[in-house]
C-alpha cells in the first residue's frame, strides 16, 4: 500500500543517515583538530604530537603548571619539549598511594611523582638519589641520610626528614612490609638528617630503599586530604600530579620546579588497557605511543614503518614447582622424572614464539646474586625421565598428580603442555584450575590437596632475598608466596643469614648454595623468563629507560 | 496512583536488604582472602593479618554485615576498596554513569530503529522487506556484542580511521560502543513490535477505525500502535535491566570505564565492599527501571490504570501479573 | 435507475492463497434505493461480509481480489475511486458496523474520544463542537452523555453496540451496513437494539443493509430481502415476494427449517447436505447438489437470474414464472417441469 512506502522510506532514510553520520564524522575537518585529545590529528603514526593538544580527556584540568618566572634560562637545558607521551600500561592503576597499592603498573605511575631515598648506578651499586646528600650504615642496624636542602614537594612545601619518618613508618605492616618491615622506628636528628634503625643486620634492606613505593611523601598533604589523598597525590618527583580519569587514565605534567634535570616529555599520560589486542590496535591507531605487546601482536609492529618493536629482560619467571608437603614428590627420583619429562626449550617457544627466553636459575638473571648465567637449562630426556619412575616403583599409569594452574593465559597454556609430557612418560595427571585468587585460597594456602603447580614470579627488588625469602623461607608458606611449603632449617637458616649479611661475597655463595639445592633437587623447575616486548613509535628513545626491575624511569625517556 | 508508586518504592527495601545479603554471603563463601589479595604476593603472614583485622574480616560473617548495613544506612558510607581503599561511592560516581549512559543510549537506539522497523515489518507482512528485516533481526539477536564490536573496531577504527577506537566523552566516541551494544536490543524490539503489532492489526478494532476513513497512518501508527506498545514497553524495561549488569567486554574492547570492568575486578580482588555496593547500584536501578514501566503500562493502558486505581494488592509480582492477565483477556 | 443508491454489478471477488482459491463472491448483483433497508440473508460462508466489505473497500489487501465488477454508489463506481476519496466516501456516505461489539472498539480510547473522531474526519466542527456533537450522539443511542470519558471496558455488550452505531450514525450516512449485529447479543438486548435501529432509520432516512442469517429479524426490519449462496444471490424480492412467495428451492429449505408453532414436530427439517467448499464449488448450479429438484441441466450450466416479477427474480432452471402456485398451510410448493 502507497502509505507504507513512508514508512518504509522513513526507515531506510533514518539507516542512511546513521552511516552517513558516522562516514562524515570520521571525515577530519580543522575544527576536529583543536578538539579533545584523543581525536589524535595524526593518524599517520610517527609524526610528531601537536603541540596543541590538550593532555587531559578529563574534564576537570588541573590548572596549568605553575607560572615559570625563569623560563628563558630553562629552554636551555638539553632536548625539553611541549609533546605528550602515551603510554599503555597492562593493568589497572589501581592507586597512588604506596601504602596501599603496590603493584608494578601503579608503581610506574607513581614511581614519577614520588623519589625513594636511594637508586642504582650503570653499575648497578645503590647509591644516594637526587634527595639525599649522603648516607652511610653506622652500624648493624643503623642507616645515617642526610638529606639535601630546599627540595619541595609539588605543593611548594619543603621536604624535611620528618616526611621521610613519615613516609617510611607508615608503610609497616602494609601492603609496603616487604620493603620497610624491617624497621624499627625512624629517629629524626634535625630538619635534614635522620637515622632508621632497623630490628636486625639485614644486607637487602637497602635495596628496597631504592623501590618506588618507597618514595617520599609530605607528611601534611597526607594528613590534610585524608581518605582522598591519592585523588591528588604530592611528591618531589619530576612529573606532578594532574588527573585521573577513573579506569582510564592517569595524567602527570612535568614539574617546571624540579631540583634535578628537567624530563623532556612535557605531559605523560598512562593509561589502562588490559586487553592486549585493544592495547595493540591502540598503538596502530596512533592513541598511545609506547604499549607494551602481546606475544602474537609482535609480528604487527616488528616491521611495520614508523614502529619499533623494544624487547625487554624482566625479573619475571614461569616454573613448575613441587609441593613440599605432597607424599608424592618425596622421592627424588620422581621428582627428577618430572623435570627430565619437561622440554623447557620447546614450551618456551610454543607459548611464546621466541619473546621469551628459556630459563636456567630460579632467580632471573638480572636479580642480584642469580646464577642463572652459570647454570645449564632444564634438561629434557623422556628416556631417562621413565627410566628413572620405573626406578621409583611407578609404572605406566601408576602415578596421578594433581597440578594446580590459574586461568592466566601463560600459566595454562604451560599447565596443559606440562599435562602432555607427563601422560607421555606414562604419569596421570589431574588439573585443578580456577582465578588465582580461588586457587590460592583453595590450594596454596593449606599446602594440601595439590602435588605439583605451574606459577609465576616476579622478583619485587633487584635483590634476590626479595624472592628467596617469600618463596622458601617457612615463615612465608602460604597464599602470599610460598606455594612450595618447604619447610626445612637448614634452608631458612641459609636464608636468614644471607638477608643479614652485608658482605656481597658471603651472600653470594649463601645464595649460590640456595640456588643450587632448589634447582638440583628439583623443587622448582624453571621453565621461561618473561621477556617484555614494547612497541613503540619510532622517535621515541625507548630502549634506555626500560629496567628489568618492571619499573621504567619514565622522567628520563627523550624522543630520538 | 500515587500509593501504588510508593508501595513499589517501599518495597525496594527489602529487595535490596535481600540481595545485598545474598551477595554477601555468595562472595564470602568463595575462596580466596581478600586481605592477602589486597596485599599481593610477597605479603608476610602478620601483615596479612593485620589487614585482616584492619578490614574486619576477622569478624563473624554477620557481624560483618550489620557493620557494612549500618554504615549505609545511618552514614551513607560505602566503605572504600579493599585494594586501592578509594571510597566505593568515588567509584561508583565515577564509572556508573558511563554505564547508564552505554546503556541507555543503547536501549534507546534499539528502540529508536527497532520498532518503525517492527511496525513496517509488520504492515507488510510476507513480503521481502519483513522477510529481510526478520533475517537481520535473527542474525542481530545471535551475535554477541562483543564480536561486533571487535569488528567494528577493526573496520572502522583500525583500517579505515573514521572512528575513535576507544573513549567514551566525545560523540564519536559513543557511535561504535553504542551501535555494538545496541544491535541486540535493535533486533530484539523489532521482533517483538512485530509479532505484537501482528497481533493487533487483526484486532476487529482495527477494522472499524478503517472503515470510519481514517488514514492507514493514523490507523497503524495512533490506534494499533498504541495498543501493541506493552509488550514492547516491557522488552524495552528487560533489555535495559540485563544492560546495566555491565557490559563487561564491550567495555574491555573500548576502553570505557564502565560498571562491567568495575565489578568484574572487584570480584576477582574479592573487593567485597565495592561488589556490594555495585550490586545494589545495579540492583536499586533494574527496580526503578521495572517500577517505571509498570507506570508506563498504566498510562497507555486504562484497563491497568483502573487495576492500579482500584483496591490493594498488586504489588507483588505474582499478584500484578494475575491482574495482568486477568486484565488482557477478553470478558465473554 | 437514477433513485438507486446502491448498485452492485457483477461483483466477483477471490480470496487467493499460495494454494488455493477462495471463491467468496461470484457475479452478485445488488440493488439498494434510498431510504430502502435491504436484508442479506445466507448462512456462514456465503460470502456475504465480503460483499460487505467490498463496498467499502477494505478487504484484507493481501490475499483477497477483486476480479470484476461495478458498484456504483450515487452513480459513480467504488471501485475505482481513489484511495483519498473512498477515505471520505467510509463513515460521511457509507459506514458499516460489525458483528462482535465486544471487539469493535480500541480498549484504549475512550468511547466519547471514537465517536469524536468519526466526526472529526468527516465534518467541519471546530473542536469545542466536536465534543457536544459525540455526546448528542451518545444521547440518541440511549447512553448518559457523562459516560463521554468511559472506556470500552466499562460498558456491556449491549452498550458497547450502542455505541458502535452511534459512531456510525455521527455523520448521517446515507448508506449503513450492518453485519450481524445483534448476532453476538442476547435477545432481550437484541429486540433493544433493533428498536433503536428502526427509530434511527426513520429519523435519519439511512439506508441499509442488514447482514443476517436470522429470518426473524429480516421480518422485523427490513424492506428488501437477498438470499445469498455460494457467492451469488440466488432469490431477491420485497419482504412479501420472499416470505409468501419464495420459489428458489434453497430458500424454500430455508423456511422449512424454521419449526413451525401451530404444527407438531418431533424433528426439525434441515437441507441435505453440506455448505460447498468455496475452494472447489460444484459444476453449474452451486446448490444442484442438495437441490431435490435438481436435474442434469442444473449441473451442466449456471442459471441466470430469472425475473418473476418487478421486484423479483430467482437463479434456478427449475422455477418459470408461468407455472401456477399454489398456497397449502402457508407453504409454497413449486411443480416441477
Amino acid at each position: 500500500m502507497k502509505t507504507f512506502k513512508t514508512l518504509r522510506y522513513l526507515v531506510c532514510f533514518m539507516l542512511i543517515a546513521a552511516l552517513s553520520l558516522a562516514v562524515l564524522s570520521g571525515c577530519k575537518t580543522a575544527s576536529d583538530a583543536a578538539q579533545e585529545n584523543t581525536q589524535d590529528s595524526a593518524p599517520a603514526v610517527g609524526a610528531e604530537q601537536e603541540s596543541a593538544q590538550d593532555p587531559a580527556p578529563a574534564a576537570d584540568v588541573e590548572q596549568e603548571s605553575a607560572q615559570d618566572p625563569a623560563p628563558a634560562s630553562d629552554e636551555e637545558q638539553k632536548g625539553v619539549s611541549d609533546e605528550t607521551l602515551k603510554i599503555a600500561l597492562e593493568s589497572n592503576i589501581a592507586g597512588l598511594d604506596p601504602k596501599t597499592t603496590v603493584d608494578r603498573y601503579s608503581g610506574n605511575v607513581y614511581g614519577c611523582i614520588y623519589e625513594p631515598l636511594l637508586t642504582y648506578d650503570e653499575n648497578d651499586n645503590i647509591v644516594a638519589s637526587s634527595i639525599v646528600e649522603s648516607f652511610k650504615q653506622v652500624d648493624d642496624v643503623t642507616y645515617n641520610f642526610q638529606l639535601v636542602k630546599g627540595i619541595k614537594f609539588h605543593n611548594g612545601d619543603e621536604m624535611k626528614a620528618s616526611d621521610v619518618k613519615f613516609s617510611l613508618e607508615r608503610g609497616i605492616g602494609t601492603s609496603m612490609n616487604y620493603l620497610v618491615g624491617e624497621i624499627d622506628h625512624v629517629e629524626v636528628l634535625g630538619d635534614y638528617e635522620c637515622n632508621i634503625i632497623i630490628k636486625s643486620a639485614n644486607g637487602a634492606f637497602l635495596a628496597g630503599l631504592t623501590a618506588v613505593q618507597t618514595g617520599i611523601l609530605s607528611e601534611k598533604a597526607v594528613a590534610e586530604a585524608g581518605d582522598d589523598y591519592q585523588l591528588n597525590p604530592i611528591g618531589t618527583g619530576p612529573y606532578k600530579f594532574v588527573s585521573w580519569e577513573q579506569g582510564v587514565c592517569v595524567t602527570l605534567e612535568r614539574n617546571e620546579d624540579y631540583h634535578g634535570d628537567a624530563p623532556y616529555y612535557k605531559d605523560l599520560v598512562f593509561y589502562e588497557i588490559a586487553d592486549s589486542t585493544t592495547r595493540a590496535n591502540q598503538l596502530e591507531v596512533g592513541e598511545v605511543t609506547v604499549a607494551p605487546l602481546a606475544a602474537t601482536d609482535v609480528s604487527r609492529f616488528e616491521n611495520a614503518p614508523g614502529y619499533q618493536v623494544v624487547k625487554a629482560n624482566t625479573f619475571g619467571l614461569i616454573y613448575i614447582g613441587m609441593n613440599y608437603r605432597s607424599e608424592k614428590t618425596q622421592d627424588q627420583k620422581v621428582r627428577d622424572a618430572i623435570a627430565y619429562a619437561v622440554d623447557t626449550a620447546a614450551i618456551t617457544n610454543a607459548a611464546y614464539l621466541g619473546n621469551a627466553s628459556v630459563a636456567t636459575a630460579i632467580l632471573s638473571p638480572n636479580v642480584t646474586y642469580s646464577i642463572a648465567d652459570e647454570t645449564a637449562p632444564n634438561a629434557y630426556d623422556a628416556e631417562k625421565a621413565k627410566a628413572l619412575l620405573a626406578e621409583a616403583g611407578y609404572g605406566e599409569g601408576d602415578l596421578k598428580l594433581t597440578l594446580v594452574i590459574d586461568t592466566r593465559g601463560d600459566v595454562t597454556s604451560v599447565g596443559t603442555m606440562l599435562k602432555e609430557y607427563l601422560n607421555q612418560i606414562g604419569i596421570e595427571v589431574e588439573i585443578k584450575t580456577g582465578d588465582k585468587a580461588t586457587m590460592s585460597g583453595s590450594y596454596y594456602a593449606n599446602g594440601t590437596d595439590y602435588d605439583i603447580f605451574v606459577g609465576t614470579w616476579y622478583c619485587a627488588t633487584p635483590d634476590a632475598n626479595s624472592q628467596i625469602f617469600t618463596t622458601f623461607h617457612s615463615s612465608c608458606n602460604g597464599a602470599t608466596g610460598g606455594y612450595c611449603w618447604m619447610n626445612r632449617p637448614e634452608m631458612d637458616q641459609m636464608i636468614e643469614d644471607a638477608r643479614a649479611s652485608s658482605d656481597p661475597e658471603v651472600r653470594a655463595e649463601l645464595y649460590k648454595k640456595i640456588q643450587e639445592t632448589v634447582q638440583n633437587e628439583k623443587w622448582w623447575v624453571p621453565v621461561l623468563y618473561y621477556v617484555d616486548c614494547w612497541g613503540a613509535s619510532e622517535d621515541v628513545d625507548l630502549a634506555p629507560i626500560l629496567s628489568p626491575t618492571g619499573y621504567h624511569q619514565w622522567w628520563k625517556i627523550t624522543a630520538k | 496512583m500515587i500509593r501504588y508508586i510508593i508501595r513499589r518504592v517501599l518495597f525496594l527495601i527489602p529487595t535490596l536488604l535481600l540481595v545485598s545479603f545474598l551477595v554477601f554471603a555468595i562472595i564470602q563463601a568463595a575462596p580466596g582472602d581478600p586481605a592477602q589479595l589486597a596485599l599481593g604476593e610477597g605479603a608476610t603472614a602478620e601483615a596479612v593479618e593485620t589487614k585482616r583485622q584492619e578490614l574486619g574480616l576477622d569478624q563473624p560473617f554477620l557481624i560483618q554485615y550489620l557493620n557494612w548495613l549500618g554504615n549505609v544506612i545511618f552514614r551513607f558510607d560505602f566503605g572504600n576498596s579493599y585494594r586501592s581503599n578509594i571510597s566505593v561511592a568515588y567509584q561508583i560516581q565515577n564509572y556508573f554513569p558511563n554505564t547508564l549512559k552505554l546503556s541507555g543510549m543503547a536501549v534507546l537506539l534499539g528502540v529508536l530503529i527497532g520498532v518503525p522497523i517492527g511496525i513496517a515489518a509488520a504492515v507488510k507482512q510476507y513480503s521481502v522487506f519483513d522477510n529481510i528485516v526478520m533475517s537481520f533481526a535473527m542474525i542481530g539477536m545471535s551475535m554477541p556484542a562483543f564480536v561486533l564490536a571487535l569488528v567494528m573496531l577493526l573496520l572502522f577504527s583500525v583500517t579505515l580511521r573514521w572512528l575513535p577506537p576507544s573513549g567514551f566523552s566525545t560523540f564519536r566516541q559513543m557511535i561504535l560502543p553504542v551501535v555494538a551494544l545496541g544491535m541486540q536490543p535493535m533486533a530484539i524490539c523489532a521482533r517483538m513490535t512485530r509479532s505484537s503489532m501482528l497481533e493487533v492489526i487483526r484486532q476487529d478494532y482495527i477494522r472499524t477505525i478503517r472503515a470510519k476513513g481514517q488514514t492507514e497512518l493514523r490507523v497503524i501508527v495512533g490506534h494499533a500502535f498504541k495498543n501493541a506498545v506493552m509488550p514492547i514497553l516491557t522488552t524495552v524495561g528487560l533489555q535495559f535491566g540485563a544492560l546495566i549488569g555491565g557490559a563487561f567486554v564491550t567495555e574491555t574492547i573500548f576502553l570505557i570505564p564502565g560498571f562491567g570492568r568495575l565489578l568484574v575486578t572487584a570480584v576477582t580482588n574479592r573487593d567485597y565492599p565495592l561488589v556490594l555496593g555495585g550490586v545494589v547500584c545495579v540492583a536499586m536501578t533494574v527496580a526503578l527501571t521495572n517500577l517505571l514501566i509498570d507506570i508506563a503500562y498504566a498510562f497507555v493502558d486504562p484497563r491497568i490504570r483502573a487495576e492500579f486505581k482500584g483496591a490493594g494488592g498488586g504489588v507483588f509480582p505474582w499478584q500484578k501479573l494475575k491482574k495482568l492477565v486477568l486484565a488482557m483477556t477478553p470478558e465473554k | 435507475m437514477n433513485d438507486q443508491l446502491l448498485k452492485i454489478q457483477n461483483l466477483t471477488v477471490d480470496y487467493r492463497s499460495s494454494n488455493k482459491t477462495v471463491h467468496a463472491v461470484r457475479g452478485l448483483d445488488l440493488n439498494l434505493r434510498p431510504g430502502e433497508t435491504l436484508g442479506l440473508v445466507g448462512e456462514t460462508g456465503a460470502g456475504k461480509t465480503t460483499t460487505a466489505l467490498s463496498i467499502l473497500r477494505i478487504l484484507p489487501d493481501v490475499a483477497a481480489r477483486v476480479l470484476s465488477g461495478e458498484i456504483l454508489f450515487d452513480g459513480k463506481d467504488l471501485l475505482t475511486r481513489s484511495k483519498k476519496e473512498m477515505r471520505q466516501i467510509r463513515g460521511r456516505d457509507i459506514a458499516m458496523i460489525f458483528q462482535d461489539p465486544m471487539t469493535s472498539l480500541d480498549p484504549v480510547v475512550t468511547v466519547g474520544a471514537q465517536i469524536e473522531e468519526m466526526i472529526m474526519l468527516h465534518a467541519d466542527l471546530p473542536r469545542s463542537g466536536l465534543r457536544k456533537a459525540a455526546e448528542d450522539m451518545l444521547e440518541v443511542v440511549g447512553i448518559k452523555r457523562e459516560r463521554f470519558d468511559d472506556y470500552p471496558h466499562q460498558f456491556s455488550g449491549g452498550m458497547k453496540q450502542r455505541v458502535v452505531i452511534a459512531i456510525a450514525l455521527s455523520c448521517n450516512p446515507k448508506l449503513l451496513i450492518a453485519d450481524e449485529p445483534t448476532t453476538a447479543l442476547d435477545v432481550t438486548i437484541q429486540a433493544q437494539v433493533l428498536d433503536l435501529m428502526k427509530q434511527l432509520k426513520k429519523t435519519y432516512r439511512t439506508a441499509m443493509i442488514l447482514i443476517t442469517h436470522d429470518l426473524g429479524v429480516v421480518a422485523d426490519i427490513c424492506d428488501a430481502v437477498a438470499i445469498m449462496y455460494a457467492g451469488e444471490i440466488v432469490e431477491y424480492g420485497t419482504l412479501e415476494d420472499i416470505f409468501d412467495g419464495h420459489r428458489h428451492p434453497y430458500t424454500e429449505g430455508l423456511f422449512n427449517s424454521i419449526p413451525s408453532i401451530d404444527v407438531e414436530q418431533k424433528t426439525l427439517e434441515v437441507i441435505e447436505g453440506l455448505t460447498p467448499d468455496p475452494t472447489n464449488l460444484p459444476s453449474g448450479c452451486a446448490f444442484h447438489p442438495r437441490c431435490p429438484y435438481a436435474s442434469a441441466h442444473c449441473a451442466e450450466e449456471r442459471p441466470g437470474e430469472t425475473q418473476l416479477s418487478d421486484t423479483h427474480y430467482v437463479r434456478c432452471f427449475q422455477c418459470a414464472p408461468s407455472k401456477e402456485k399454489e398456497l397449502q398451510h402457508g407453504r409454497t410448493v413449486v411443480e416441477r417441469l
